[in-house]
């Protein structure tokens, strides 16, 4: 587990004496993200699926959704803040099982992320990251904490080094 | 009418209704058999990125997730589109668009969206990837490109 992120809730709830502004979570690795965004981003952030502003899961990316009101798809390359909130929109999905699997006390296919991807759960884009090709192993191994950094690169076209 | 249909707003005047009206509009917005007969995909392409002249020709070559390939042509309003009697495709799918010696292939898929314009509005933005185009200011199109209907 490489860090953790506090997830706002907004106003204190109630009156517990318990604080309940932020809750605080265990998330994969944020400086590996890049490496996992570009490979599930080809078949996840086009325009017409994750790459729209109304989505739970909102993902930015350099040929899909821009961040800054200047930028154009196709244009430049995803930007450190794209890949933030992109990060950001993924592990707030479902926080309590991402901060388990991350923990190692349950699976990676726990989280709806992998089962929608995997397409083993109703998904309308139907199963984009089959289990075990590059993507699926790239993401659940990022997921796990040893990220396979060959599988990512496959998933992303990028050549191997 | 939905949200999205009424935010397309009136037919422009003096447009005869048929399969040149509404360029560069989400014409699955409408098309989508509930009112207006469906389309599995639709699109208009033009010559250059401002979205002025339309291409009358070019061919749009779609290969859906099964391998079928179903190649449309565009009229002279730069329209496209396709009946699901005609293809019925499985997404995704991958695009090519040609004219004569001239190729843009799209480097993402078509995930789900059955509209071009959904993706390529008129104007460039951070959501949209602007219009489909096959010239640039170092390719120009050439002289006697035919489009725009009469």
């Amino acid at each position: 587990m490489s860090r953790l992120v506090a997830l706002l809730l907004g106003a204190t709830l109630g009156c517990s004496s318990v604080d309940q502004s932020s809750v605080t979570i265990a998330t994969p690795d944020r400086a590996q993200f890049p490496l996992v965004a570009d490979a599930i981003s080809p078949s996840c952030a086009t325009l017409d699926c994750h790459g729209q502003v109304g989505r739970n899961f909102r993902m930015y990316w350099q040929r899909g959704l821009r961040l800054d009101p200047a930028a154009r798809p196709g244009e430049g390359e995803t930007t450190t803040e794209e890949y933030d909130l992109t990060f950001r929109s993924l592990v707030a999905l479902e926080p309590f099982k991402m901060d388990a699997v991350v923990k190692g006390t349950q699976k990676p296919d726990s989280l709806t992320l992998v089962r929608k991807a995997r397409g083993t759960e109703a998904h309308k884009g139907g199963a984009m990251n089959p289990i075990g090709s590059d993507a699926d192993r790239c993401l659940v191994s990022w997921l796990s904490g040893a990220i396979d950094t060959a599988a990512c690169n496959a998933a992303a076209g990028k050549p191997a080094p | 009418m939905s949200d999205r249909r009424e935010a397309l707003g009136p037919e422009v005047k003096g447009t005869r209704s048929g399969p040149t009206h509404r360029p560069g509009q989400p014409c699955t917005y409408c098309h989508d058999g509930s009112q207006e007969q469906e389309f599995s995909v639709a699109g208009t392409v033009y010559a250059t990125r401002d979205g002025k002249q339309p291409v009358q020709g070019a061919r749009v070559s779609l290969k859906d997730a099964t391998g079928t390939t179903f190649v449309a042509e565009t009229n002279c309003a730069g329209n496209f589109f396709v009946r699901p009697k005609t293809w019925s495709p499985v997404f995704p799918l991958s695009t090519t668009v040609t004219y004569k010696d001239q190729t843009l292939i799209m480097e993402s898929k078509v995930h789900r969206e059955a509209s071009c314009a959904a993706c390529h509005g008129k104007v460039t933005s951070r959501t949209s990837a602007g219009p489909i185009f096959l010239w640039d200011d170092v390719n120009p199109p050439p002289a006697d490109l035919p489009g725009g209907c009469k």
